[in-house]
């Protein structure tokens, strides 16, 4: 697939590298992070990776008085990316987070994937997850991507889920920060503080292992 | 300001901060950033300083010093020491007076800007002898749209209620965004999406065939279908616009988007300009 370049409403331009997750398009996006991050285009506010885009938010007045607004940016956005790379991108963290699995939903999940709860306990702490990228709330990051076998649907009605819960959607899994509705299916929970010092523990690229514990 | 009485939802809010979106924060600010900036030009503040935002029912505050203050965006009857007081005007403040809002007239959200007169005492209540009138900047016209990256996926009869029929604000509409109440619209294919930024006045289709619009405290990605989006210059008539009313909005170009978006920019700066102007030489003509 060819790069998708458009505009987001008239103050941000979303390049688009992929239209499914997989570890080819995140390090694409990864690369590309690293080299707007260092070399910024003029007017850029907030570079925003996702699973297969990367969003650059400009000053609007900035780029309209100086570029031509967007459609300016966005001939510079292709002249950047026609370029080779020169930036340097960091090698992730790797994070261990002890886990408890004594979610509310982890029955019903055993349920649905038709394993028992052990063997959906097993089948998420093996793997080492992806931080593909933060949103959604301030530290929440979108990691995966699960084994198919405990691949679960969102719940219809989202809930009230507490920081530290650790759930389930899809092929995705991820750790609330902080206490927020959410439709996750929540099958443990975490003591560690994903906002120490109010800062993100998580940062786009880094790796995550889930440690089982005992109650 | 000292709060002596809690208002509903007041707070302290500036122009949006950038620059964490990739950690998952988003840059908040003040809803109606127009008239946010406006108090501050009035009052001789930088434009992107923090004011106090106030909903309805407002809290209620005493000065604790001489003060120049500003008050803009929502009319909510604002009185200073039982008096009333116009709005979009500097006005000159002692030391012990307290502002209230007596009763909603029109409009969403008050702002309040403040400038201590640390060389000055103010006697009694002054209201400057100049006001900027905005209503020139800031109309009653449709607001304005851009296409989004997924207008195709609403059939083409869905499209037309989109710039032709009023939608209504619902009353769970926040600081985060605005839901919308119509008939809902109807989806030409159902491609499900991967998350990606949104910004703010993003229009988001939800899966119930109901729209909202992201405003100030939007989270920084989402992964529903981005209809159209409300262009900045807008935004903040948008944010003036509560529950009960209804509003329609109307295709524009990129071009437009920007060209407004330059003209508030101006004019705010052209108002910070002439009122710190005209409060030098007011402070010269008094002493």
């Amino acid at each position: 697939m060819k790069n998708q370049i458009y505009e987001l409403g008239d103050t941000a331009i979303t390049i688009e590298f992929g239209n499914e997750i997989s570890m080819e398009f995140h390090e694409e996006v990864i690369r590309r992070f690293y080299q707007f991050q260092s070399n910024p285009l003029p007017g850029t506010l907030d570079l925003i990776p996702a699973y297969t885009s990367l969003t650059i938010v400009f000053d609007l007045g900035y780029v309209a008085s100086r570029f031509q607004g967007l459609a300016g940016m966005k001939t510079l956005v292709e002249e950047k990316l026609a370029e080779p790379f020169s930036a340097v991108t960091p090698e992730g963290r790797i994070h261990k987070i002890p886990c408890l699995y004594e979610g509310p939903d982890l029955a019903a999940v055993a349920v649905a994937c038709g394993l028992s709860e052990s063997e959906i306990i097993r089948i998420h702490s093996e793997k080492e997850y992806q931080v593909y990228f933060l949103g959604f709330l301030p530290g929440f990051a979108y990691m995966g991507t699960t084994d198919e076998r405990i691949t679960v649907a969102r719940k219809e009605t989202p809930v009230t889920i507490q920081p530290g819960d650790i759930g389930l959607a899809g092929n995705q899994t991820g750790i609330y920060p902080s206490t927020s509705p959410g439709g996750w299916q929540i099958i443990g929970r975490t003591t560690t503080d994903l906002l120490p010092d109010g800062l993100p523990l998580f940062q786009v690229g880094d790796r995550v292992r889930f440690i089982p514990q005992r109650s | 300001m000292k709060n002596t009485k809690k208002g509903l939802f007041d707070s302290l809010q500036s122009l949006p901060i950038f620059g964490l979106q990739h950690q998952g924060i988003p840059p908040g600010g003040g809803m109606d950033t127009f008239s946010l900036q406006l108090a501050n030009a009035l009052v001789g503040n930088d434009l992107y300083d923090k004011v106090l935002e106030m909903h309805f029912p407002a809290g209620v505050y005493e000065f604790e010093t001489s003060t120049l203050v500003a008050i803009c965006g929502a009319d909510f009857s604002a009185h200073l020491d039982e008096v009333p007081v116009p709005l979009n005007q500097p006005i000159k403040v002692p030391k012990g007076s307290v502002l209230t809002c007596k009763k909603p007239v029109s409009g969403m959200r008050v702002y309040v800007a403040t400038r201590e007169l640390k060389d000055e005492q103010v006697a009694r209540i002054k209201i400057m002898p100049w006001s900027m009138a905005p209503e020139n900047v800031l109309s009653n016209d449709p607001i304005r749209i851009l296409c989004g990256r997924e207008w195709d996926h609403l059939k083409a009869c869905s499209q037309q209620t989109l710039l032709s029929k009023d939608f209504a604000i619902s009353a769970t509409s926040n600081r985060m965004g605005y839901q919308l109440i119509q008939d809902p619209l109807k989806t030409a294919f159902a491609t499900p999406l991967l998350s990606s930024a949104v910004t703010a006045g993003t229009i988001q289709l939800l899966p119930s065939g109901q729209l909202v619009v992201l405003m100030a405290a939007h989270q920084t990605t989402g992964g529903y279908p981005r209809v159209a989006h409300v262009i900045s210059a807008d935004l903040p008539r948008l944010a003036q616009m509560g529950p009960k009313e209804s509003l329609r909005f109307t295709l524009t170009d990129p071009m437009t988007a920007e060209y407004e978006w330059i003209f508030q920019q101006n004019y705010l700066q052209q108002v910070r300009n002439v009122c710190a102007l005209k409060l030098s030489q007011h402070r010269f003509d008094h002493h």
